[in-house]
């Protein structure tokens, strides 16, 4: 009896060829790249998420100034992860292929509503990982937001991953821990290729690649991408970045730069004489400074990494006054929040907040030099923001103005309540 | 229907409608249409157009490989490992985002890097080819 709906013809002997060598593509091989696949979207997930929080932290969130690598330990995973999936997500893809071209197309309801969640998982898998390597290389073919995009597509992804895992958790148990008791899930999965009615015999090849052989070479895959460029954030490495769009050792001053001073238009503003450092807001006495009188106070010096959402970061010894001088001498109350503001006239990133944590961090600098020497422009001459553990776009440029934002309630901030305190 | 999938479908859905919430929320920066636009068809992409090709350099190679099988092998992998990295490092070394008022950005002969990977991946494949035929061999003559 023939099975309805009827097959295409052609469909079987393209299913039979998909599915050869046998070995890799049976469960054991497809649940063993999942595995894989499922922590390395797990991993490049939560690190996109925490990058969000700290971007744009909830009332309830607090990211720490300290330790001061921290942020570009887990903005590195996430582009490093993402980027040794690409082996990983193709290789899966390919293992199971055979059931793309599986006939009839639907079996059930759950088996319906499984195939059509693979549509999120295989395309949001795919655009994440190639829209990460662009927006990495700077490259934006397309006309959506980068990061709300990327987003909100990660957690559609992530769910559909969720879904998938579920669908496939006792064929996965089955094909990793075999004698178990087969299920009817087990025998779909491991049904042969030409279930219907194909020849399977006589086409292996003298050498067949092992399972074991297979999964190395997807894994040295994935080794070979991370080590030409893992470099651009892990030092070290970084002759062997041969592929990394960044170098932490190439740039002004040897260091890199994600927006020159002529891309964010503040050439003309920056080199202008007369500069001023405004401190205001919730403030007992406003400053006005003078590039020269920063330079008069107390400096300090700190060697801290400049982490790129972008994933590349760079160490460099910077100089100037802590945020936290500045904060006492104009008499902000300790806990107070300071939103740092640009010479920048337009754009997203120009002006970044300091939290009262961030803030405080004695290491939390108005910088002027850089190993030393005054700030190339491209690094935010006259003056910049750099403090520990922060996201390298919100490490403001061209600072001109630090607006103490209104303190929180009493109750809530720590001792030290002057009796100097000005409301704005 | 097993409790595994009810509880993935379950919590699934309730991640894929954050997404899309998000997505709705910030219709004018996400654009929806569009972003569908790639998503699908990057996957229509891969399975209508790669797979296939991919299907196609795999039979030729199994065809020579009854011939010189490990060979074939060696060289299939090496192939595929390249052309992997090509495609997850393709904005890089394409350069398409370079811009001339920031030097530090993609700032390597891309080229040479792709040629140096190639050789390396090609001296590993012959080198494995070898050590695999010399095994091969031995094991042959012990049977």
């Amino acid at each position: 009896m023939r099975a309805w709906p009827p097959q295409p013809p052609g469909l079987a002997r393209a299913r039979e060829a998909a599915a050869r060598p046998e070995h890799l593509h049976d469960p054991r091989t497809a649940a063993v790249l999942g595995i894989a696949l499922g922590l390395a979207f797990s991993v490049s997930f939560a690190t996109g998420i925490l990058s969000r929080l700290i971007q744009q932290p909830p009332t309830w969130f607090n990211w720490p100034s300290r330790p001061a690598g921290l942020y570009r330990v887990t903005q590195g995973v996430h582009v490093a992860t993402g980027l040794a999936t690409v082996p990983l997500l193709l290789a899966k893809l390919w293992s199971v292929y055979h059931h793309f071209v599986a006939w009839p197309p639907f079996r059930s309801v759950a088996h319906a509503v499984e195939r059509i969640a693979l549509l999120p998982l295989v395309g949001g898998g795919l655009f994440l990982l190639a829209s990460g390597a662009a927006n990495i290389a700077n490259w934006y073919p397309w006309g959506f937001y980068f990061p709300t995009a990327h987003r909100a597509l990660a957690w559609v992804t992530i769910g559909a991953l969720i879904m998938h895992v579920g669908a496939k958790a006792s064929v996965t148990r089955q094909a990793l821990w075999p004698g178990r008791l087969p299920t009817e899930e087990w025998a779909t999965a491991s049904a042969a290729p030409d279930e219907n009615g194909g020849d399977r015999g006589g086409a292996r090849p003298a050498v067949a690649l092992s399972r074991r052989g297979f999964l190395g070479a997807v894994a040295a895959t994935s080794g070979l991408v991370s080590l030409v460029t893992l470099g651009q954030t892990v030092a070290p490495l970084r002759r062997l970045a041969v592929l990394a769009p960044r170098r932490p050792d190439v740039g002004p001053q040897g260091v890199p730069v994600n927006k020159s001073a002529r891309a964010a238009g503040v050439i003309d503003a920056a080199q202008a004489g007369g500069y001023r450092l405004s401190v205001e807001g919730a403030v007992a006495h406003p400053l006005q400074l003078t590039l020269a009188e920063l330079r008069a106070m107390p400096a300090r010096r700190a060697t801290l990494p400049i982490a790129c959402v972008q994933g590349w970061s760079a160490e460099a010894s910077w100089t100037g006054v802590a945020v936290a001088e500045l904060l006492r001498r104009a008499g902000a109350r300790p806990g107070a929040e300071v939103r740092v503001e640009s010479l920048q006239e337009r754009g997203l990133f120009r002006s970044s907040v300091l939290s009262a944590d961030h803030a405080a961090d004695p290491d939390t600098l108005l910088a002027y030099a850089l190993d030393g020497d005054p700030l190339h422009i491209d690094h935010g001459y006259p003056v910049r923001l750099i403090g520990p553990n922060r996201p390298g776009v919100m490490q403001t440029k061209w600072v001109s103005k630090l607006v103490v934002l209104t303190p929180p309630p009493p109750s809530t901030t720590a001792a030290g309540v002057g009796g100097d305190v000005m409301t704005p | 229907m097993t409790k595994s999938f009810v509880a993935g479908l379950v919590v699934g859905t309730a991640f894929m409608a954050v997404g899309v919430a998000m997505a709705l929320g910030e219709w004018n920066r996400v654009q929806p249409a569009e972003l569908a636009r790639f998503t699908i068809g990057a996957a229509l992409v891969h399975d209508l157009v790669v797979v296939p090709v991919v299907l196609v350099v795999t039979a030729g190679l199994a065809r020579s490989a009854r011939r010189w099988p490990r060979a074939a092998t060696a060289s299939g992998l090496a192939l595929a490992a390249m052309a992997v990295v090509a495609a997850a490092t393709l904005p890089t070394w394409a350069a398409y985002g370079r811009r001339p008022d920031n030097p530090s950005l993609l700032p390597l002969d891309y080229t040479r890097g792709l040629v140096a990977v190639a050789a390396v991946v090609a001296m590993v494949a012959v080198a494995a080819g070898l050590v695999w035929s010399r095994r091969g061999g031995r094991a042959d003559r012990d049977r």
